[in-house]
């Protein structure tokens, strides 16, 4: 739950067991799928401010990426720093004034040779969003 | 409603609360040991008195240092169950339960009561023959039988194994709401605060930090996850990158995976209570094969 | 069992010394043997050590048990050893009473004890019931005094004045007897004459009163042990459920420390039993068979104790007053033997 982005409700279509929320976060258009009870729980309604948690492990990068794709959330951002693992490695990458914290493998970062000052593109299925109304 | 304001101290420690018990609820009072939760609970008995501040049931006053009222405690209308249980060894459950009843014509309801905690059967037991989450439904219903208009409920479920203990905080809700009297249940178990009160004021060190209803309080239905396990850690084990937390709920263990930096920004640590929450769309679910 | 934890234990942590050693620091050498070898072994030397002293301390610890068994057994041996002698040298009935002429020349049966003589008489009825006599009234005024004194104690009493009262207490079972009996004779029996109007100036009465300020500390600060043996919760307990401090002693702190209570109370009362010296001075020493407590009495202990050193050893009269002292053994047992048997069946169901 490294990260995690203050936006808008714009608004909630509840279907029979999802609910589907759009939320503005600075001038991106996010989507969140929760299930409808959750939504019904936390009184969600447009006009609400919430929180959207990220997991950085949820985050997927794209360089120089052109075509279609079914994810939701995409957000464009440049590369602030790399933290390297053993295994796992940290990107942090810089959109609308906020730092996404995207965690991929090391072999994803040598294969697409991620340096500072990339531009890059996170990407994020509406499924994996949480949100929270804890600040 | 009960209104308490309480101040206290002793040698270094400072108790300082004011907070209202809301009619008919369960209250939990909250948080770490040495919190100062026994002794508001001892204070509002009137086993113990405080130096300064009120107690007042409605319109009853029971504490006030200004004008010098001080109730002694059979003279407020209580129940009070011990963590230990507490029950007199020398009687039979039926003796235990029909202590606090006054009035002979009640004594007719000692077997119901005994029923209610499903004990039918044990009335001629002694203490010493029961189990200790007996022992304790024994306490409850014994507190609850002179119809006090205050339950004050001292960590009852602490000495019980995790068992007895799940099982007894459903009967606890189920018999407290059955008699619709005002609750306080001192707990430092998270889980405990979650199934069984309306209500929690959280203290620390002698101070309230929050109060609310649970949801507000502890998470809960702040958070979008339909996963949400209330649990213990009870292992960190950290990279550079990613840390494995274990966390216990109780008797299952839960490896968990988050961001190391989480760690730090969270200040977690071993012993810590949190709540891990999970998509619903993020599991896969096996079925358990019986043999046929 | 507790040895063995101990064993295990270091043999443990001297286990764990060589890994934690070599991976730390690598392998320190002394000699030919690792440093941390000679730690492990000096280790196992301490652990014999300790092993053969908690083996030493543990077997005195049982000859000492097992002397003092034996030792009383010897004294009861030789109690009976020389009791029984007196049923070869006396009737067995006569222990009871003999045929005597009365005033009118009538021939009555009559229990007496009257050892000196042509023939003496050896009825050990009268000295029985003297003990008793003294002994009941004795046991009675103490657990009244003595159960409500542990009772303030425990329940009442305020820190500082428990501070106080308990040490006065326990000085007062310091008192040398003589002392008490002293004060019975002088003081205690011309006051309880006047009182009563009694026909005797010394009588069980007096000695009772005498014996009570023995067994008045004995009780007391048995009770008050009992009573504060009961736990705070179960008084915290009886107050929240509406009950007032003196329902709270009287329906749960005593019926909890009962078996403390009734402990004391029989042990008094087989000090009561046992005491000798207030009894040879306050009591009048007249072995009479009565059932009125202002009459002189002759107890068992008083018997003894004024004529074994005046009799001639091994004669009627030398073993019958050892018969005395095996039946005056005997009683306090039993009464010891039936205070356990209460205590721990009491113990079982409360399971305090």
């Amino acid at each position: 739950m490294a990260n995690r982005l203050y936006g808008t409700i714009v608004n909630v279509i509840q279907g029979k067991i999802n609910a589907h929320v759009q939320i503005l976060w600075k001038k991106t258009p996010l989507s969140v799928i929760i299930t409808r009870a959750s939504c019904e729980d936390m009184h969600l309604s447009a006009g609400d401010n919430i929180h959207v948690v990220i997991k950085g492990t949820d985050i997927m990068l794209a360089k120089s990426f052109s075509g279609l794709l079914s994810a939701r959330n995409q957000a464009v951002g440049v590369v602030r720093q790399i933290i390297e693992g053993d295994v796992l490695s940290k990107v942090v990458v810089e959109s609308q004034g906020d730092m996404l914290h995207a965690i991929i493998t090391n072999t994803s970062l040598k294969e697409m040779s991620i340096q500072n000052g990339d531009e890059i593109m996170a990407i994020v299925k509406s499924t994996e969003l949480i949100l929270s109304k804890e600040a | 409603m009960l209104s308490i304001d309480i101040k206290k101290t002793w040698n270094e420690f400072r108790l300082d609360v004011a907070f209202e018990i809301p009619r008919g609820k369960i209250t939990a009072l909250f948080g770490p040991s040495g919190a100062g939760k026994s002794s508001i609970l001892r204070i509002i008995s009137g086993l113990e008195m405080a130096d300064g501040g009120m107690v007042s049931n409605g319109k009853e006053v029971w504490f006030d240092n200004t004008k010098e009222i001080h109730l002694p405690p059979q003279k407020r209308s209580i129940g009070f169950v011990f963590q230990y249980f507490a029950l007199f060894p020398h009687l039979t459950v039926e003796r235990n339960v029909a202590y606090g009843i006054k009035e002979n014509n009640r004594l007719k309801e000692i077997k119901e009561l005994i029923a209610l905690v499903g004990l039918s059967g044990y009335e001629r037991y002694y203490p010493a023959q029961l189990s200790g989450g007996q022992k304790q439904r024994v306490a409850l219903i014994r507190a609850l039988a002179r119809r006090p208009d205050i339950l004050l409920l001292d960590e009852p479920l602490s000495a019980l194994d995790w068992e007895t203990r799940r099982q007894l905080q459903d009967d606890l809700k189920r018999i407290i709401k059955q008699f619709d009297v005002t609750t306080l249940y001192v707990t430092h178990d998270v889980t405990e605060v979650y199934k069984l009160a309306d209500y929690v004021v959280v203290i620390e060190s002698g101070r309230i930090v929050k109060q609310g209803t649970p949801e507000d309080v502890l998470l809960g239905k702040k958070l979008s996850t339909r996963i949400q396990i209330v649990g213990k850690v009870v292992g960190i084990e950290t990279d550079s990158i990613m840390a494995a937390v274990t966390v216990m709920h109780e008797d299952q263990y839960f490896k968990t995976l988050i961001d190391t930096e989480e760690i730090s920004r969270l200040n977690l640590r071993i012993g810590d209570d949190v709540v891990i929450g999970a998509k619903s769309s993020d599991v896969i679910l096996f079925k358990v094969l019986t043999q046929s | 069992m507790n040895m063995n934890y101990n064993l295990q234990s270091s043999n443990l942590k001297a286990s764990n010394i060589p890994g934690n050693a070599s991976a730390k620091e690598g392998v320190k050498r002394f000699g030919d043997k690792r440093i941390s070898d000679i730690l492990v072994e000096s280790r196992k030397t301490n652990v014999r050590r300790q092993r053969i002293q908690e083996f030493i301390i543990e077997e005195l610890l049982f000859v000492g048990g097992l002397a003092a068994i034996v030792f009383i057994a010897l004294i009861f041996i030789f109690l009976f050893k020389e009791g029984i002698k007196a049923f070869f040298l006396i009737k067995p009935l006569e222990f009871i009473g003999t045929h005597i002429l009365d005033f009118d020349d009538n021939r009555v049966f009559a229990c007496m004890w009257q050892p000196v003589g042509e023939s003496g008489k050896y009825s050990i009825i009268p000295l029985i019931i003297g003990s008793f006599l003294v002994a009941l009234p004795a046991t009675l005024i103490s657990t009244i005094l003595g159960v409500g004194c542990g009772i303030y104690l425990a329940e009442i009493a305020t820190a500082k004045i428990r501070e106080g009262v308990k040490p006065a207490i326990e000085l007062l079972a310091g008192i040398p007897t003589v002392v008490i009996g002293f004060l019975c004779l002088t003081i205690l029996a011309t006051y309880v004459q006047n009182s009563f109007h009694t026909t005797f100036r010394l009588n069980a009465f007096v000695g009772a009163i005498g014996v009570s300020m023995v067994i008045i500390p004995v009780i007391a600060s048995i009770t008050d042990d009992a009573l504060r043996a009961v736990p705070g919760e179960l008084r915290e307990a009886s107050y929240g459920l509406g009950a007032t401090k003196w329902e709270t002693i009287w329906k749960v702190v005593v019926p909890a420390g009962i078996s403390g209570v009734t402990a004391s109370i029989i042990l008094g009362m087989g000090r009561a039993l046992g005491e000798t010296m207030i009894v040879v001075m306050a009591t009048g020493n007249a072995a009479l068979v009565t059932g009125n407590v202002f009459s002189s009495v002759r107890t068992m202990t008083a018997t003894i104790a004024a004529e074994l050193g005046a009799v001639p050893q091994g004669g009627s009269q030398y073993c019958a007053l050892f018969l005395v002292g095996s039946i005056l053994f005997f009683i306090t047992f039993v009464l010891n033997l039936v205070a356990e048997m209460i205590i721990s069946r009491m113990r079982k169901k409360l399971r305090l």
